[in-house]
């Protein structure tokens, strides 16, 4: 048997599958929760959770994964260094050594002023020992990469630390961001080294040693090797991988992705088969970068999205809590406590105007970790120490320690990862209706009754008016993303929301009505998707499919992609020989900077050197009979009226080499940058 | 005289190309004890516009056109020393050039001279501008407006080249592009990147005045 084993980690949930390529057919699928702070054991249990006689003819194992991006934002992890050549970073993410020393190109390529080495070669040596990685990042490197590369010889012989260029990770302008995308690079190595090492420990323990495809951005693969130099390409990959795996589970080529997790529901666009990508580059941490990832619009509801009921006030948050029903589960004291609380007289509990700090009976407190240098107040300490073993609500702890629950600090405690919150969450409204049922129903229908109660409902009146409101809000996020695709902005004026109000809520105004509908059809993937997606396609006309295997289809995606490499050459006419038919011109490559005669001659070196190098690339990473596609688009313009003839802005040349990995092949060492330039010596 | 008298005197000598009643007017100005910025957009300013309407209208030739902003600099130069340094600071910044391997200014002083009017700080970079000077001049002054223009076109793609350098660097987003010259069209700036093209700089400066 010829089997795959495709792996999620994503933001609650660790996703595995055991897929027969041969027929296409899911053959065992699991889930686990994710552990963030060491993603392996979370990676482990989904693994355990597989048919285990599979796991021998597995032949090939890849991951996508939403890693934890703070750590690369806030800097923490390993220790970088950042050498900036030519201009000054702007230091919109820390780095931990830092040196700007002279040097930097035109925008035509020629060298702006030399590159002082001696400057370079004294910070590598105050640094050797105290780094873990090394960006380098030069001006205008993406039109000549030559003093990137001669600082990072200089950098491999005094260090021994991976080191990255900029004009390895992006051809694209803009300086900052690139430099920010190469830190982030450095920093997350070491990460991905771990959780590589980790998935390969787990695999190995049971006797596998398959090769590990890691998912990129764009919903392509790399080879673990690669991944570990271009770490950075791998980390919004979950998302991508989810819109592969509803194209694979449903053959369309063109389809709206909804992807409802557990933390936040993703709506990403399938075009042509391809997932849409972001154009100006991805944004990791608030900060944008030139990482090439799918362009995806999250909003915060999930199946654990917290539902309160503020005095007489409804209200779905973003917040994301552990579902009664999970927690009742793990704590099976929680059911009684909770049948007490439904069934007792409504009576009046302290409330709060802020929907955070608010109290209610039916949200419980548990400690997770220890206070880590933080400081806190008597009576929180007190707290902690009171759940510190068995969740209690806030009146609960309260009543036990004589403190009003309103002395609590207890949103302070939520935000630094101290305390977990347990409530109600539209999983447990599933639960309570009986439509989706996993966990503890019992106390997901206990703390439903006491909310009803609390807004005079019938506890099947509040289901309905519940599960409406999350169908409101996903057709209300859905045609928010479309509306920004068609035009490019958040921004519905005053008719606008009218129109988008009716068109979700249904009904006349006191004229007329308004109708939106869809020309392609919604893919439902996650859990539980058949709860709500039915009447959101309903809402806007459209076909739904929701594949056999939804609540998997990242983990689908991740086994199921294809590894491409591309690189894109930009050839640009020599100054005033725009006009002329087949100018002279440069050509800017990741392989260096050029001149030629003319454009055809470039445009054929170009396709020619970079299939070369990528059908090289791929193959060592383990594509079977990679093929080449080759794109030239021609940037002409038209010169103002009277003028008549047209001229050549630009060339680009893109090339990319995609094929299907080969299943059980070992991998060759090879470094893709390294070895181009001893290949090609330019 | 009024207030309202030197603000005529100083728009008139501007409108009529007179260039000793300007310096006079702002003299006088600036003894009446006038402000002047106020001086300078309620009458010089004043009337440059009118000059720049009638132009636009073809009811004035282009060599009126230049003596008038003749005129304006020099009661400007009177003026401008005058502006109290926060308020100076709150004008909005602009460089204006003609790119790299053209010497055709005319057009490119034209656009600086309705930028002045337009109340614009003007930074003149001249002609056959290195395409990194006008790159570095944005970034360095902290400008609002980058103004290009050519009459040529085998110049044109050094537009662009300004519009990379600036995405580069960082400052693209804080800054509006705006070219012009006859050879250029509003494809041409779709095409390059940049944020508008225009045909005279009396929409130039209206469509800046909504843009920035």
């Amino acid at each position: 048997m010829n089997l795959g084993l495709g792996l999620d980690t994503g933001g609650t949930y660790t996703d595995s599958v055991i897929m027969d390529f041969s027929t296409g057919e899911v053959l065992s699928k699991a889930k686990s929760l994710t552990t963030r702070d060491d993603l392996s054991i979370g990676i482990k249990e989904s693994i355990e959770k597989l048919d285990q006689k599979l796991l021998d003819d597995v032949r090939m194992i890849s991951m996508s994964s939403t890693l934890a991006t703070n750590s690369i934002v806030e800097g923490k992890g390993c220790s970088v260094g950042l050498i900036v050549i030519g201009r000054d970073f702007d230091r919109s993410i820390p780095v931990d050594e830092y040196v700007r020393i002279s040097g930097g190109h035109t925008l035509s390529g020629k060298e702006g002023e030399p590159l002082d080495e001696k400057a370079a070669e004294e910070f590598l040596r105050s640094v050797n020992g105290k780094i873990d990685g090394l960006a380098i990042a030069s001006y205008l490197s993406v039109r000549n990469p030559d003093h990137e590369q001669r600082v990072k010889a200089l950098a491999k012989r005094i260090l021994d630390v991976p080191v990255v260029c900029g004009h390895e990770l992006s051809s694209n302008l803009g300086f900052n961001e690139r430099t920010v995308t190469c830190i982030m690079n450095a920093r997350l190595i070491p990460i991905i080294e771990d959780l590589i090492d980790s998935v390969k420990q787990v695999m190995g323990d049971r006797g596998t040693n398959a090769p590990l495809m890691i998912v990129k951005g764009d919903g392509s693969l790399m080879s673990e090797k690669i991944a570990m130099e271009r770490p950075i390409e791998t980390i919004l990959s979950g998302p991508a991988a989810s819109l592969i795996g509803a194209k694979i589970l449903t053959g369309k080529e063109d389809a709206i992705v909804m992807d409802m997790g557990g933390t936040t529901t993703d709506i990403g666009i399938l075009r042509k088969g391809n997932p849409r990508l972001e154009e100006k580059g991805a944004i990791i941490g608030g900060r944008r970068t030139h990482v090439l990832a799918a362009e995806i619009a999250t909003s915060g509801l999930g199946g654990d999205s917290r539902i309160i009921v503020n005095g007489d006030r409804f209200a779905l948050t973003a917040l994301r809590v552990m579902p009664l029903c999970i927690a009742a589960s793990k704590w099976p004291q929680l059911e009684e406590r909770l049948r007490e609380v439904a069934e007792r007289r409504s009576r009046p509990t302290p409330e709060s105007m802020d929907s955070k700090s608010i109290v209610q009976d039916v949200e419980f407190f548990i400690k997770l970790k220890d206070l880590r240098g933080m400081v806190i107040s008597e009576e929180d300490r007190k707290l902690l120490e009171h759940i510190r073993n068995e969740p209690f609500s806030l009146k609960e702890a309260g009543d036990a320690l004589g403190i009003h629950p309103f002395i609590f600090n207890i949103t302070k405690m939520e935000e630094a990862g101290i305390v977990q919150r347990i409530g109600v969450t539209p999983t447990d409204i599933l639960h309570a209706e009986g439509s989706y049922v996993e966990y503890n129903r019992t106390a997901s229908i206990y703390g439903v009754q006491h909310q009803a109660k609390k807004l005079g409902m019938s506890m099947e009146d509040f289901i309905a008016f519940a599960k409406q409101e999350v169908i409101d809000k996903l057709a209300s996020e859905l045609l928010k993303e479309l509306f920004f695709e068609e035009t490019g902005t958040f921004d519905p004026d005053t008719i606008g929301k009218d129109l988008m109000t009716k068109a979700i809520k249904g009904g006349f105004g006191l004229d007329y009505s308004c109708k939106i509908a869809l020309n392609k059809p919604i893919i439902g993937i996650g859990a539980p998707v058949s709860a709500y997606y039915p009447q959101v396609a309903a809402k806007f006309d459209c076909e739904l499919i929701l594949p056999k295997y939804a609540e998997v289809g990242n983990a689908v995606g991740a086994i199921t992609g294809s590894i491409v490499e591309s690189m894109d050459i930009l050839i640009r006419p020599k100054p005033g020989e725009n006009a002329v038919s087949d100018p002279k011109c440069f050509l800017f490559a990741p392989f260096g900077r050029m001149e030629f005669e003319t454009v055809s001659e470039a445009v054929k070196y170009a396709e020619g050197k970079a299939s070369e190098i990528l059908m090289e690339l791929v193959i060592s990473e383990g594509a079977e009979n990679p093929k080449l596609e080759i794109e030239r688009i021609d940037r002409k313009y038209e010169f103002g009226s009277g003028y008549g003839a047209d001229a050549l802005l630009e060339t680009h040349v893109k090339v990319s080499a995609v094929g299907k990995p080969k299943q059980f092949r070992s991998i060759e060492k090879t470094s893709y940058y390294s070895d181009l330039k001893q290949a090609w010596d330019v | 005289m009024s207030k309202d008298e030197i603000l005529n005197k100083l728009s008139d000598a501007v409108v009529t190309g007179k260039i000793e009643q300007a310096k006079a007017g702002a003299k006088e100005a600036l003894a009446a004890n006038m402000e002047a910025l106020t001086a300078i957009n309620e009458g010089l300013v004043k009337g440059m516009s009118i000059v720049g309407d009638r132009y636009a209208a073809h009811q004035v030739y282009l060599p009126q056109v230049l003596m008038s902003a003749h005129t304006m600099y020099a009661g400007l130069d009177i003026l401008l020393p005058a502006i109290p340094k926060a308020q100076a600071e709150n004008m909005s910044r602009c460089t204006v050039a003609v790119v790299e391997g053209d010497v055709h200014d005319i057009g490119k002083n034209i656009v600086k001279t309705m930028l002045t009017a337009g109340g614009y700080d003007c930074i003149d970079l001249g002609k056959d501008v290195p395409i990194e000077k006008i790159v570095s001049t944005a970034e360095k002054e902290k400008v609002k407006v980058v103004a290009l223009s050519t009459l040529m076109t085998p110049t044109m793609d050094g537009m662009k080249d300004v519009v990379d350098g600036l995405v580069e660097s960082g400052y693209r987003s804080k800054v509006k592009v705006c070219i012009g010259g006859p050879p250029t069209s509003p494809a041409f700036a779709k095409e390059i990147g940049a944020d508008h093209r225009d045909s005279n700089a009396q929409d130039c400066v209206a469509w800046l005045k909504k843009a920035v």
